[in-house]
């Protein structure tokens, strides 16, 4: 069984620092992090790994100092990574960053395609459905319970509304996981030791065939236009007294803020 | 640019769900701002007079399919009905609700057209010609406009951001379109379908939230919090920390990795109020902080603060509301 696993460097949300003529986020300043449901969805890989004996691939989409992140994944256990890189990707929308890594994907043959159910930055979860769809694959977001694969079947559960529902879903097939999931695993020493040596392949665009007006920005389906730095100071009005007093104030600012009224008859 | 503007329509429990209401609303205005004409989209196993309740509500052209494919919830049915409908009829926006039907829909249309997407749409603004999606990024810190360069475009308002038209008294009536349901391999098996036994929590739909964070000290303090939200017909939301502590579960969590809710108020007991915490809930009409640090964060946003223990003061208000006969307003 081979497993791929999409994960995505973010910045730090603490200093973003936008271009607008490349309609993107400056990524290869600063080192990022590693998005949190993507660990989720490496653990799940791993866990397979365990049980199966899984071959676990890392794709992403990420300026050379993301090699870091890829190296500690590959620390706690993943077998190989695809660090797709080049500054022809640069302003890549969901679309663009879509193509880009199906082209990826489709230089191998996956079993299962596994993913983290959004991103801190783009914060859309458009990746695993829009995999799903360009592979035409089912796609199951929002992944719980995942339990036995069966006779090339996967069983799960799946929470929609007020309604579980438990799958049966044929592979190959993508899932997103959500960073509640699993708890993930720290890297052993040996793990470190070996990450070092494990295979990082870096293609370019044109080993994945893929042509300039299908990424980066002229790739995209849409373009940043403006940013703004907001200032998201209120002043609020502090409720002092006793706390009585605090109380029957508070109840009646919300009361000629039309929030609550008083029971009629 | 002349494609209409369609809403595609989620429902749940035999009913159109709010944030489908809500994106009507938001097309709407999308149609006030470009012109475009408004249409809705209406897939599920068979008719329930939504499409009355639609004309009702001031939309005059309604794609439906009725068929026993869309049944279950399989994304792919409902993605490519709606992008075989497209490539036929040439929208120029298609409108998914804020919601798991919708992003997931959403995602899969878009790529199945070739097309991109932009979410937690704000607003949108007509600028020099260009229609441009307003919508806020890392937590709120920056304010983002985005525009799409092919259409048609798949964008997914969050939910609230316009209100929904409310029904008029005098019905018209809408000219109703027939698609065909796509046909997708059965790649899934249901199994089973396990209701829950608790409803699941419509935070995104709640009028009133009651927020706890870590400032309650222990799980224990969801009671009172269960108790004040009650007597408010309100809903328990949660900090991230405290989902992570894994005092309550991550349905109720608000936030940047959560739910983005915006009711009429929203209470924040105990709860610091970091970045990613206001990004979801700062949009909340009127917002109360009540904590012990008088320099937390959450006060920044807040609309009135409270400096004080939270034992002390949420008791005295469910106390003075039942005292007073106070019901939230409608």
């Amino acid at each position: 069984m081979k497993i791929a696993v999409l994960v995505k460097n973010v910045p730090d949300t603490t200093d973003v620092e936008y271009d607008l003529s490349e309609s993107r986020i400056v990524r290869e300043k600063a080192p990022g992090t590693l998005n949190a449901d993507d660990i989720a969805a490496v653990e799940v890989a791993l866990q397979m790994k365990d049980k199966y004996g899984a071959e676990v691939v890392l794709i992403t989409l990420a300026p050379p100092l993301a090699e870091d992140m890829l190296r500690e994944l590959l620390a706690m256990g993943a077998d190989s990574a695809i660090h797709i890189q080049g500054e022809e990707f640069r302003g890549s929308d969901g679309l663009a960053t879509a193509r880009t890594l199906t082209a990826a994907l489709q230089k191998s043959s996956y079993d299962l395609i596994l993913t983290g159910l959004r991103s801190a930055d783009g914060n859309a979860g458009q990746m695993g459905p829009r995999i799903a769809e360009a592979l035409n694959l089912p796609c199951i977001t929002y992944a719980e319970g995942i339990g036995e694969i069966n006779e090339g079947k996967i069983h799960l559960e799946k929470r929609y509304g007020d309604e579980i529902y438990v799958l049966d879903v044929t592979l190959p097939a993508v899932i997103t996981v959500q960073r509640h999931l699993v708890k993930a695993r720290l890297a052993s020493v040996q793990g470190i030791l070996e990450a070092a040596m494990k295979e990082v392949d870096t293609p370019e665009a044109t080993s994945l065939n893929l042509s300039p007006e299908l990424i980066g920005k002229s790739g995209s389906g849409v373009h940043l236009i403006s940013v703004q730095k907001r200032e998201m100071k209120k002043t609020p009005e502090i409720l002092e007294g006793e706390i009585p007093d605090i109380a029957d104030k508070l109840l009646n600012r919300l009361a000629e803020r039309g929030v609550l009224e008083k029971k009629t008859g | 640019m002349t494609g209409e503007i369609w809403g595609i329509l989620e429902i749940q429990n035999r009913r159109l769900t709010g944030s489908s209401l809500s994106l009507l609303g938001a097309g709407m205005e999308l149609s006030r701002k470009t012109g475009n004409p408004v249409a809705g989209v209406l897939m599920a196993e068979t008719d329930e007079d939504w499409v009355s309740d639609l004309s009702q509500r001031g939309i005059t052209k309604v794609y439906t399919s009725f068929h026993a494919a869309f049944k279950a919830f399989r994304p792919a049915v409902f993605s490519r009905t709606v992008a075989e409908a497209s490539r036929k009829y040439s929208p120029s926006f298609l409108l998914f609700p804020d919601s798991l039907f919708g992003r997931e829909v959403g995602a899969r249309t878009a790529q199945a057209l070739d097309a991109g997407l932009i979410a937690n749409v704000a607003t949108v603004a007509m600028v020099n010609s260009q229609v441009l999606f307003g919508k806020s990024n890392f937590g709120g810190k920056y304010w983002i406009q985005a525009e799409a360069q092919k259409l048609p475009v798949v964008l997914i308002f969050q939910s609230g951001s316009y209100p929904a038209p409310s029904p008029s008294a005098s019905p018209e009536f809408a000219e109703v379109i027939p698609l065909d349901a796509a046909s997708v391999p059965q790649w899934e098996t249901l199994v089973e379908i396990k209701r829950t036994e608790r409803k699941s929590v419509q935070l995104e739909e709640a009028s009133i939230i009651v927020a706890g964070g870590r400032g309650l000290g222990s799980p224990d303090g969801f009671k009172l919090l269960q108790e004040f939200a009650s007597i408010l017909g309100g809903e328990i939301g949660a900090s991230r920390a405290v989902v992570d502590l894994g005092w309550i579960s991550y349905d109720h969590q608000v936030g940047q990795t959560g739910k983005t809710v915006r009711p009429k108020l929203y209470i924040a007991c105990g709860i610091s109020g970091a970045v990613q915490h206001r990004a979801g809930m700062q949009n909340a009409e009127v917002i109360v902080a009540i904590n012990k640090d008088k320099n937390a964060p959450i006060f920044q946003i807040a609309d009135y603060g409270i400096v004080g223990d939270l034992y002390q003061v949420v008791p005295a208000l469910i106390e003075k509301i039942k005292q007073k006969g106070l019901v939230p307003k409608v």
